[in-house]
């Protein structure tokens, strides 16, 4: 009897349709959360791929400062890896800012730790960033403290070129053409020692 | 046009786990290997290491949402790698930035690379030099800056 019974619920239960079993709307809501989760995780990785990165000058300049520190201790290779780690969150910033700083910095570490060439080699790629950034940002003031860098290097052919686009986005504003026209005749007149702290009128400070 | 590359370079690795983080659809890792490969190309004088990195920013930009953020990372490569060529008197590392240039649709760099390889030739003295870049350079703007202007048209 018991059998039976038993074999009957079996085959009830195999008969009933699935939308009238107890458990059908626990396994529906089971399965619209794991897909509302795995949307949601993939708007997450969408969003983070393109939005840019919320880095602040903070994240460059403290292991630039200890970067400085370590040197006047008169420990190089820490002063290098304090560098290092500046430009690698320099890079991760998507900003021309901590480039330019992480450029100057080269320059500073090379020519007192005795590698010069190479600290302004370094300096060179850091700049050439900054500037691409500068550019496709449209940030006139990021172009010019760029060009003046390298007005420092003495890459007047790299100056050319980012005077060039200075003047291509100061196009249509009559003060900004000016001021690109009073750092073009600065860098192209008198040529800055290595070493001269780069500014530049009404634009931002190193 | 290229110039021979080491078997293993120090960024090679980093671009092998970045290719195997990609096809497991591990884009967290597969931007993380990039990063590492970036700053090995970086720390080498040469030109070659950045437009092999740049090319394999390209592959992240395969990946869904990432496409913008890879192109940018690519160009900033690029404009590193066409200015250590152009200080190291590359006419390969500038005619090869210039190729990448152009499939990035960017004909303004394009015409920049050309002038740049074409006074590289000049300096060089070498005839020879200056008429494979007059060909190459003819062929680039062909393909990218006279068909984009048409297009424009």
């Amino acid at each position: 009897m018991s059998d039976e019974h038993g074999l009957m619920t079996s085959e009830d239960a195999m008969t009933e349709p699935w939308s009238t079993r107890w458990y059908t709307p626990l396994v529906v809501l089971g399965v619209a959360v794991l897909v509302l989760m795995v949307l949601a995780l993939a708007i997450v990785e969408v969003l983070v791929a393109e939005a840019p990165s919320v880095v602040g000058p903070e994240s460059w300049t403290t292991p630039l400062e200890r970067a400085d520190e370590a040197l006047r201790d008169g420990d190089v290779r820490q002063a290098l890896a304090w560098w290092r780690e500046a430009r690698s969150v320099a890079l991760r910033s998507q900003q021309w800012e901590g480039l330019v700083e992480v450029g100057d910095a080269s320059r500073r570490l090379g020519a007192r730790a005795g590698f010069r060439r190479d600290g302004d080699a370094q300096a060179r790629d850091a700049y050439m960033t900054a500037l691409e950034r500068a550019r496709r940002q449209h940030s006139l003031d990021g172009v010019l403290r760029v060009a003046a860098a390298f007005g420092e290097l003495g890459e007047r052919e790299v100056v050319v070129h980012a005077v060039r686009i200075a003047e291509h986005q100061a196009a249509d504003d009559p003060r900004a053409r000016e001021r690109v026209r009073a750092v073009a005749d600065r860098l192209m007149t008198h040529p800055l020692e290595v070493g001269t702290p780069a500014t530049i009128p009404g634009g931002v400070e190193p | 046009m290229t110039e021979p590359t080491p078997a293993v370079t120090p960024w090679t690795t980093h671009l092998e786990a970045m290719d195997a983080a990609i096809a497991g659809n591990n884009a967290s890792a597969a931007v993380l290997a990039w990063r590492h490969a970036y700053a090995a190309a970086l720390d080498q004088p040469g030109w070659r290491g950045l437009v092999d990195v740049a090319g394999a920013a390209l592959r992240i930009g395969t990946i869904p949402g990432f496409k913008k953020a890879a192109e940018s990372r690519a160009r900033e490569s690029y404009w590193t790698a066409l200015f250590r060529a152009r200080r190291q008197g590359s006419l390969n590392g500038v005619l090869d930035t210039a190729e990448a240039f152009g499939t990035l649709g960017d004909r303004v760099m394009v015409e920049q690379c050309i002038r740049i390889a074409e006074r590289l030739a000049v300096l060089t003295g070498d005839t020879e030099a200056a008429d494979r870049v007059r060909v190459l350079a003819a062929d680039l703007a062909q393909r990218y800056v006279e068909t984009d202007l048409t297009s424009r048209r």
